[in-house]
């Protein structure tokens, strides 16, 4: 079972998303600002990251810097979660390390197709 | 002229005979007292009467050459003191007298003012010291003016109180005063004094009073001009202030101006300040002057100043003269401020605004006795009025100003606050979006529970109120310019899958039928991806909406321009229709068609104003073409690359065609009769058989079907079923049954599928609607095959290096019946020539070893080859002379680069088969 760490401070999405993904079958931790989230990598070792943009404490661009800095939890994917009417935010994310990044309000469907490509897993099309 | 000369003559005569009774006179030395009557000459010797003739006709002369000079002078000038000055010369010259002078009547008509005068001892005579009162009861000159008539003293000793000019030229003996009359008045007087007694006889009484008329004559036209200068001056001024007050400086400098243009319009004038009252009439500020003294800005209470307080009393405020404020009552409390400044007379004119006193004008005089004339208070009062008009303008002006400028901030604190909550309005939206999708597939995967359909409702009103608020969101930020965009490279055929498929819900509602025709070779675009989407998005979601039960056309493809690659979306629909004054409203923001359309169709109406401020943003355009009843089309063409910085080079526009492709239509060509009366299917299959190489007839009904087909026996018809008037049945039988017609084959395209009944009737093919491209065009293959309208097995030479393209054609021209030879280069292509003679050369230019420009100089000398019609694909630029070259020995050139490659194969097909 994959561990999927989710950095989300706005309390409803991070229900929604980890309910959804913990019926897809995936072990979720969450964290609410950009420095548990850089503590939580370090302690939970995830196999993927979904990293919310704007967060308290610290950003989810310094976060992702941080983490790509380091080469404990470098290798993992991060999966940016930005605005998306922030159309700019896309190409920072990149630049900051995130390995894809998915528009917010997030489509499920689609996210689940980005996490499996990261995380190696075949598409089951149970999705749709 | 003519008056002069005949005036000149007038006098010469008068003077003539004057001249006579003179010449007689002079011989009579001292004659009686008083009387004017003169007396015979008899004793005289000759030669002595004979020298006085001839001295005095000398004199005559020159009294005459006087005359006319004066004359000449009042019609030289038209300055009254000049024309006076130099009349008083003239006269004491001509006439040899002592003095003369000219007295004017003031204006109170109290005195008589010398004016111009001229004398003997050179002695001025003073305007005041010297001015004589017009009663005086002795005064010649007075009495003259009064009684209108000359009066004549030709003794001075005798009256001495009848002369007033003693101490002044005490050698006068005789006097004659002659009115000056202007219509019967008198306006002065010409005075003419000599030094010896009883010098004026009736000869000279009457020349004299001859020529004071002709002064008074002259002086009352000088006046004319004068007063005639001073009205042009004035409304000359009053022009300019009205100019001022109409252009658009600001309301201080407007007083300013008017303030100094009333100082030289009033002569006397020396201050000018401009006053406006508050709304209570308590305080007066002084707001405009001129010249400045510093007094813009200062503020006086209304009671202070008695003429302003005077003015506020009065039941209707009128206009205040001070003709003397050293001695007006009303001016006691503020004298001594008066005279400090050397104030004589005032006049304070109300500014009046839709009756009411809102300001004042106050002219100040400082030359002493001057009063105004009713003309000036006129003048002052008609700028007052003027003025009163500028500054309620420049009123409405400020509020309507500052009403705009509120507007515009409520306005963009409006847009500012929407795109600032698009955050805020997001959250809750995208947690009953989000917890109502979780909420569907528990109910699906769990329970079953029948909730489903209703979560669904919620899931789908949560996604329809994102989109609107998005819209709004989106238009907000257009109006306050934050939109930006953001490049990337993306396929457009999984964009417009993506959309089609998120439309998917929307057709079902309608009943529409979709049809996509997109071009294989679409590849990607760059661009801002999330425009693009919302463009099609939104005009592909517009034509849904306003269809019922009809179809939807998208047709997307990409073309080669000199100017880059441009993709050209057309998104065509059989629903209402607009006309052609809703266009012009329709890209404009919360404006739809008809707002009866908001409640009926739904929608923000903000989508087409959003996708056209998107079209532009990324460079391209969007152009409709719609008939009301029948459908629209929009045509989106965007650049498949677009700069980062908006591209704004306007793209090469050809408006969208609502009728059949004809243009290239040749009588070579196979001729189709498209019977439908959808006029939106007319259209698509018109365009599908021209591109095949058809020409393209079409008829709305089954009888006009019928008719056609009779005129024209075309090579091929298409037929619907479901006809207005007769059905496709009955025009099936009519034309299976007619021994002319029976041989064309005819296609059925309908919705109805009876496909049995078709064949039984005749038909050659039946196809359900919507019919493809790539249907029809499998299915005309297969009826040329059976139905042969180009000359078959004719023998082409195809002359191409590059094998793709080649075998594109190849293959194109061998499904077209035709027997193709391949060569890759010019040199295999002339040892082809030289095996077998070609119908037809396709040939390209730029092949290595040979080109097309040798093989075409080889073709052309060998023999029979100019008969062989030559088509040219090139991809070259051509050089002029190239192109002359090309002109003279080919059938056509073709460019590559104009042409995509499945429009180029056609264009090569249709021309092959001519």
């Amino acid at each position: 079972m994959s561990k999927i760490l989710l950095v989300e401070d706005n309390e409803m999405n991070r229900d929604m998303l980890s309910r959804r993904l913990r019926r897809k079958g995936y072990e979720v931790v969450s964290a609410t600002d950009g420095a548990r989230g850089i503590t939580m990598a370090q302690s939970e070792a995830p196999d993927l990251i979904l990293m919310d943009i704007s967060l308290p404490v610290m950003d989810g661009l310094q976060a992702t810097r941080h983490l790509k800095a380091s080469p404990e939890t470098q290798p993992i994917p991060i999966i940016a979660l930005t605005a998306h009417a922030m159309a700019g935010d896309r190409e920072k994310c990149l630049e900051a390390g995130c390995n894809d990044y998915a528009t917010k309000p997030v489509e499920f469907p689609q996210l689940l197709a980005k996490i499996r490509h990261f995380l190696g897993e075949p598409d089951d099309g149970s999705d749709d | 002229m003519i008056s002069t000369t005949s005036l000149v003559v007038l006098l010469a005569v008068t003077l003539l005979s004057g001249a006579v009774w003179l010449f007689w006179l002079q011989r009579q030395p001292q004659q009686g007292q008083g009387s004017t009557a003169p007396n015979h000459p008899f004793s005289t010797p000759q030669e002595t009467e004979h020298q006085m003739r001839l001295a005095e006709q000398e004199r005559f002369l020159s009294q005459l050459r006087t005359t006319a000079d004066l004359i000449g002078a009042s019609n030289a000038t038209l300055n009254p003191a000049d024309l006076l000055e130099r009349s008083a010369h003239l006269l004491l010259e001509a006439f040899d007298l002592y003095s003369v002078a000219i007295f004017i009547i003031d204006d109170g008509r109290a005195r008589l003012v010398p004016q111009a005068y001229a004398n003997l001892p050179h002695v001025p005579l003073d305007p005041v010291a010297d001015s004589i009162p017009y009663d005086h009861a002795q005064s010649v000159v007075a009495r003259a003016a009064r009684q209108r008539t000359p009066v004549v003293l030709n003794n001075v000793a005798e009256a001495p109180d009848q002369y007033l000019m003693l101490n002044q030229l005490p050698a006068t003996q005789s006097e004659v005063a002659f009115p000056l009359l202007i219509q019967n008045t008198s306006m002065g007087v010409l005075d003419v004094q000599s030094e010896r007694v009883n010098r004026f006889l009736t000869a000279d009484l009457d020349t004299l009073s001859t020529l004071a008329n002709h002064i008074a004559v002259s002086l009352e036209k000088a006046q004319l001009f004068t007063d005639l200068q001073d009205t042009l001056r004035e409304l000359r001024t009053l022009n300019e202030i009205t100019a001022a007050i109409n252009s658009s400086v600001s309301l201080r400098e407007l007083l300013e101006t008017v303030s100094e243009k009333v100082v030289n319009l009033i002569d006397p004038v020396a201050h000018c300040g401009i006053g406006l009252f508050d709304e209570a009439l308590t305080e007066l500020r002084i707001v405009g002057e001129y010249p400045p003294q510093g007094m813009v800005g200062i503020v006086f209470r209304a009671d202070e100043v008695p003429t302003v307080q005077a003015q506020i009393s009065a039941a209707v405020p009128q206009t205040l003269i001070v003709s003397d404020s050293s001695t007006d009552p009303l001016m006691e409390p503020i004298r001594d401020h008066f005279t400090q400044l050397g104030i004589h007379a005032t006049l304070l004119v109300p500014i009046i605004s839709k009756g009411e006193l809102i300001g004042s004008i106050g002219l100040d005089v400082t030359r002493p006795g001057y009063a105004f004339t009713p003309n000036e208070v006129d003048l002052a009062e008609s700028v007052a009025n003027q003025l009163a008009v500028a500054i309620e303008r420049a009123k409405l002006f400020a509020e309507a100003q500052m009403a705009r400028d509120a507007a515009e901030m409520a306005n963009h604190a409006k847009s500012t606050f929407l795109a600032n909550m698009s955050h805020e309005l997001r959250t809750p939206l995208n947690a009953i979006i989000g917890y109502s999708e979780i909420l569907i597939e528990e109910s699906q995967e769990d329970t079953n529970d029948g909730r489903t359909i209703d979560l669904e409702r919620i899931h789908n009103s949560g996604v329809h109120l994102l989109e609107l608020i998005s819209d709004i969101l989106d238009v907000s930020k257009i109006e306050v310019g934050r939109v930006s965009l953001y490049i990337e490279q993306f396929s457009l055929t999984s964009l417009l899958n993506e959309i089609l498929e998120g439309l998917r819900h929307t057709w079902a509602t309608n009943n529409n039928q979709l049809i996509t025709h997109i071009s294989p070779n679409l590849g990607d675009m760059q661009a801002d991806q999330s425009k693009v989407r919302k463009i099609l998005h939104n005009l592909l979601d517009n034509a849904h909406k306003f269809t019922e039960q009809g179809q939807v056309v998208l047709r997307a493809q990409r073309e080669t321009t000199p100017t880059g690659d441009w993709l050209t979306f057309d998104v065509q629909d059989s629903g209402i229709g607009i006309t052609a004054e809703q266009i012009q409203l329709l890209f404009r923001p919360f404006t739809q068609a008809d707002m009866s359309h908001t409640r009926r169709y739904g929608g923000s109406g903000l989508g087409l104003s959003i996708a056209h401020h998107f079209c532009h943003m990324l460079g391209g355009t969007i152009h409709i073409t719609s008939t009301p009843g029948e459908g629209s089309l929009f045509t989106v063409r965007l650049p498949a690359v677009v700069d980062e910085v908006m591209r704004v080079q306007p793209a090469p526009w050809v408006a969208a065609d609502s009728a059949p492709a004809t243009a290239a239509s040749s009588t070579n060509m196979p001729q189709v009769l498209i019977i439908d009366d959808d006029p939106l299917t007319r259209n698509l299959l018109g365009r599908y058989f021209a591109d095949e190489g058809y020409r393209v007839e079409v008829a709305a009904t089954g009888e006009q079907g019928l008719r056609k087909a009779h005129e024209l026996t075309p090579d091929l018809i298409s037929l619907d079923i479901l006809l207005p008037d007769i059905s496709g049945w009955q025009v099936l039988q009519t034309l299976k049954n007619d021994p002319l017609l029976t041989s064309i084959p005819v296609v059925l395209i309908s919705i109805t599928d009876d496909r049995k009944r078709g064949y039984d009737l005749g038909a050659e093919d039946y196809f359900i609607k919507p019919i493809t491209r790539s249907q029809l065009h499998y299915h005309l293959e297969r009826l040329r095959e059976k139905h042969p309208t180009v000359p078959k097995n004719q023998q082409i030479l195809l002359i191409e290096d590059d094998w793709l393209m080649r075998d594109v054609i190849q293959r194109t021209l061998t499904n077209a019946g035709c027997h193709v030879t391949e060569a890759s280069n010019g040199r295999v292509g002339l040892q082809q020539l030289s095996q077998k003679r070609p119908d037809l050369i396709v040939l390209d230019l730029m092949m290595p070893e040979m080109d097309g420009f040798q093989f075409l100089d080889k073709l052309y000398n060998t023999e029979g080859g100019q008969q062989i019609p030559v088509i040219v694909v090139t991809a070259r630029d051509l050089q002029p002379d190239e192109e002359a070259y090309l002109q003279r020995h080919t059938k056509s050139v073709l460019r590559k680069g104009a042409y995509n490659r499945d429009t180029l194969i056609t264009e090569i097909r249709k021309l092959v088969l001519q």
